[in-house]
This record gives structure tokens, C-alpha cells and sequence, in this order.
């Protein structure tokens, strides 16, 4: 097939066996408003970040880096297009949120599955979280899957209601529903035993 | 914040985002990079063997130039008639929501330097939108404005998407609102995979090879509406249009956000191609060669 330019794969072809001054071309070779953007150094600022919203939404680090990691690699093969967007990384997070919760139970699961049977990779979960913290997230876990999604942009990624409906393609309106529902939810789950109801 | 619920919210995120500094990961894209070429190795194999089997003359014919000239099979004839637009099927979506996608939120202010990108002088053709002339010279190169991709003021809001079957060639016309401004676009070739917004899967596509439309900033969706939802579609048409017969086999709409359009056309293979923006109406204007 011939094609008018050099496609993804002969650019990854060549920065695999690249210098890093040229590979770091090949990657920043789609410019944005502001000048080239590298995937390399957008992976590095938000991998972390993006992670740890897998987890809200998995509750298993070894889940989360693998949801993180499928984002990436989603929008690696997207970047000749996301690369111009004002924010790449809403697009990954976007990405990341809909995977963990679509797919983030059973990824969990699996991760677990795998730990008990060879104890391998242990090194990577950092310490647990605490008590108050980790309550909240299994709650959230709990909800009905939009709602623990829309509460993951929220709470751990910032978004607005407006980012939010981008993010989930529905209306704001829809979004305050599911916040509402998912806060009502939220309380009721938390309260703390023996204590009184609302 | 004085929800208690609110405030355990922000600690619960807060707490996440402090072990994730623990995590002990590598900022090496090697692996991203890895798992992103496999699905793209398969599908060039598949190419590859298409391509193959194709006999060498046509590929030489075909593409064996990138910047062949086009030479009509016939010359136009005034009396074609365009075959009907394609009736729609299905939408895209992959489990989302395709009529209520998101849109910028941006107005489109005047923006003096928006008319020079297109060509204000180009003859407007005189048999109607659709009409047989192709437009513009054909070759397999990337054509596209010089400011591409342009992120200052203006917006060009898309109202309608025709495919048509001419003498020769296929027309398609993306159609914007009368007063819109001129958005900035790049029209190429692209290797697959497609991969949509949102959801970050890859699209099927009919056709062996991938005509990428991008316009920005442009939109078919406006927040300028009465509609609770504070989105509508100024384009209500379909988001994937199959195409019977022809060189063009299918149109998708791969892309609506932050005002980044794109549209892509399945062809069934490496066509030339030519490109004219035109002012009444307003609409940019497609034309891939049957041969």
C-alpha cells in the first residue's frame, strides 16, 4: 500500500534502532499549537497519575498498570491526532476510566488470581492505603459502573461536570444524576456503624 | 466543601495519589511502544498480501507514483446524474452515546485572518453542490491549509455530509454553516489502526486504504442550544455511511473533540485525490478518483 507519508510503524521501526535525539523526533514529529509534544514525555508526566485512577476505580495496583498501560497505548496509536489537542491527557484519562470500569473488576480478579499463584511482582504495590481512604474507593467500587466512573473523574481526576459528560459522552444532566445517586449511595455505605440515619 | 462526604472524597484521592509516587515504574515508553505495534504488524501483513496479489500493472498505475496525475476516464458529461446518497445504517458509537457527543464550548467570534485560508477567488461550480466537475488536480499527496492545525479564534460548525458517485470520481461534501469561518484541514492518507475518541478502540473500517479528513476548529456538535443537555448536533446525520458501490466504500466520523473534526473515508485502495474549499455554501469538498 502506498502512502503519501511515513506511517506510525516505520516511525517505531526507526526509534527503536534510533539515537534518542532521533527517536525523540520521530515522536514529537506531530506538533501541537505550542511546539512539538513527545509522547515519550507525556507518558512520563501522567503515568503515575493515570494510574492511580485505575486504581480508584480497580482497587488492585497490578489491575491499574495494566489499564494505565493499555491507555497509553491507545493513545500512542492515536497521537498523530491527540498530540494537537489542548488536553492529550483528559483523552487518556478518559480512556483509563472507561477501561478500569468496564473491564477493571476482572482485570482485578485475574491480578489476584495470578498473585496467589506464583508470588511474583509483589514489589510493585506500594503500602496499603488508609482505612478511610480505602473504604471509600471499595464503596465506590460498589456503585453502579457510570456512577463510579463519573465519581473517579471527580473526585481523583478534577474534572468539571462539563469534562465529565465529554468524558462519559452524555449530558450534564445525566452527570449530576449520577453524581447525586452515587453521593446518596456513598453515605449511606459510609456510615459508620451504629450510627444514626440521615 | 462542607460535605462531610465531599471532604472524604478529596482525602480518599489525595491519599491514591500519594502512594502512586511509590509506584516503582518506568518512564521507558518501550513497552507502549511494543504493544502498540503488534495489532499494526498484523494488519500490514494483511495489506501487504493484498497488495501482492494485485497485478503489477494496475500498481503501477495505481501507486506506483504518489504524485501521478489523474486523468479522467472520460471527460465530464454534463448530464451525469450523481447516484443517491447511500442510505445510512447503523452509527458509531462502540457502547457510546454518538448523539450526545461532546463539543467544545466555543462561540465562533469574526476572525479576519479565517477567510485567507481558503480560496476566495475558486468558481463556484454551477450545477449545484454535487455538481460533475471535479475539482482541483488529483494526486495521492497530503494536501491541507498552511496554518494546519490552526487553534486560534473562529469555528466552522458542520451541518451536513454527502457522498455522491460521479463520472470518474466520488464527491464528498462536508457542508458548514453560512457564515462559519474557514477551518483549518489536512487531508492524507493514513495507515491503519483507526483508533476512535472516548473509548480508544480500534474502528473497522470498510476499504484497504484510509483517507483522514481532519477540520479544526471545527464541529458537528454546538453548546449554543435550549436543550437541557447542553449539547445538540448541528449535524444530525449519520456517523458511518457505507457506500454501495464506488471507489470510496465507506465514511466515518472517528473524531468530534476540543473542536478537532475528523472524518475518515474507507477507499478501496490508495486513490488520488483532490481538494477545494468552496464559499457558497460553505464546504469543503472531496473528490477521490476511480481510477
Amino acid at each position: 500500500m502506498m502512502v503519501s507519508r511515513l506511517g506510525d510503524e516505520h516511525v517505531m521501526q526507526e526509534a527503536a534502532g534510533a539515537t534518542p535525539d532521533e527517536a525523540a523526533r520521530a515522536h514529537g514529529r506531530v506538533t501541537g499549537g505550542e511546539g512539538p509534544l513527545e509522547f515519550r514525555a507525556f507518558y512520563a508526566e501522567h503515568l503515575r497519575d493515570v494510574t492511580g485512577l485505575a486504581y480508584t476505580l480497580t482497587g488492585s495496583w497490578h489491575a491499574a498498570e495494566d489499564v494505565a498501560q493499555e491507555a497509553f497505548v491507545r493513545a500512542y496509536r492515536a497521537w498523530s491526532r491527540i498530540a494537537a489537542y489542548e488536553r492529550p491527557d483528559s483523552w487518556v484519562r478518559t480512556v483509563a476510566a472507561n477501561l478500569a470500569a468496564s473491564r477493571g473488576r476482572r482485570l482485578a480478579a485475574e491480578a489476584r488470581a495470578l498473585m496467589r499463584l506464583r508470588s511474583r511482582r509483589t514489589d510493585i504495590a506500594p503500602d496499603p492505603l488508609p482505612e478511610d481512604a480505602d473504604s471509600f474507593w471499595a464503596a465506590v467500587r460498589r456503585l453502579p459502573r457510570r456512577q463510579g466512573e463519573a465519581v473517579a473523574l471527580r473526585y481523583y481526576s478534577d474534572f468539571s461536570v462539563t469534562q465529565i459528560a465529554e468524558a462519559m459522552r452524555c449530558a450534564e444532566g445525566t452527570v449530576k444524576a449520577h453524581l447525586h445517586s452515587a453521593r446518596q449511595h456513598l453515605a449511606d455505605a459510609l456510615r459508620p456503624e451504629g450510627g444514626t440515619p440521615r | 466543601m462542607t460535605d462531610p462526604l465531599e471532604h472524604r472524597a478529596s482525602r480518599a484521592a489525595a491519599a491514591v495519589r500519594d502512594r502512586t509516587r511509590d509506584l516503582p515504574m518506568s518512564d521507558d515508553v518501550t513497552r507502549v511502544r511494543r504493544r502498540a505495534r503488534r495489532p499494526a504488524v498484523a494488519v500490514l501483513a494483511v495489506l501487504l498480501a493484498a497488495v501482492l496479489a494485485v497485478p503489477v500493472g494496475l500498481w503501477l498505475i495505481g501507486g506506483g507514483d504518489s504524485q501521478i496525475e489523474f486523468e479522467p476516464a472520460d471527460p465530464p458529461v454534463e448530464e451525469s446524474t450523481p447516484t443517491p446518497t447511500p442510505t445510512p445504517t447503523e452509527d458509531v458509537g462502540g457502547g457510546i452515546d454518538p448523539a450526545q457527543d461532546p463539543a467544545p464550548a466555543q462561540t465562533s467570534p469574526e476572525d479576519p485572518d479565517a477567510e485567507e485560508l481558503g480560496d476566495p477567488e475558486v468558481e463556484e461550480d454551477t450545477d449545484g453542490p454535487d455538481g460533475p466537475e471535479p475539482v482541483g488536480d488529483f494526486s495521492t499527496a497530503e494536501r491541507s491549509t498552511p496554518d494546519f492545525p490552526y487553534d486560534g479564534e473562529g469555528f466552522a460548525q458542520l451541518l451536513d455530509v454527502r457522498v455522491a458517485s460521479h463520472e470518474g470520481f466520488d464527491r464528498i461534501v462536508l457542508e458548514f454553516g453560512p457564515d462559519d469561518d474557514v477551518p483549518s484541514y489536512r487531508i492524507t492518507y493514513v495507515d491503519p489502526p483507526v483508533i476512535q475518541d472516548g473509548s480508544g478502540e480500534e474502528m473497522r473500517i470498510e476499504g484497504a486504504a484510509f483517507l483522514e479528513l481532519r477540520m479544526t476548529p471545527a464541529s458537528g456538535l454546538t453548546t449554543e442550544t435550549d436543550d437541557p443537555s447542553g449539547w445538540e448536533r448541528t449535524y444530525d446525520g449519520p456517523l458511518r455511511i457505507p457506500v454501495g458501490s464506488g471507489t470510496v466504500t465507506e465514511l466515518v466520523r472517528v473524531d468530534d473533540w476540543e473542536a478537532n473534526l475528523s472524518w475518515i473515508l474507507g477507499v478501496e485502495r490508495t486513490a488520488p485525490f483532490s481538494v477545494e474549499w468552496l464559499s457558497s455554501p460553505r464546504r469543503l469538498v472531496v473528490d477521490v478518483a476511480h481510477r
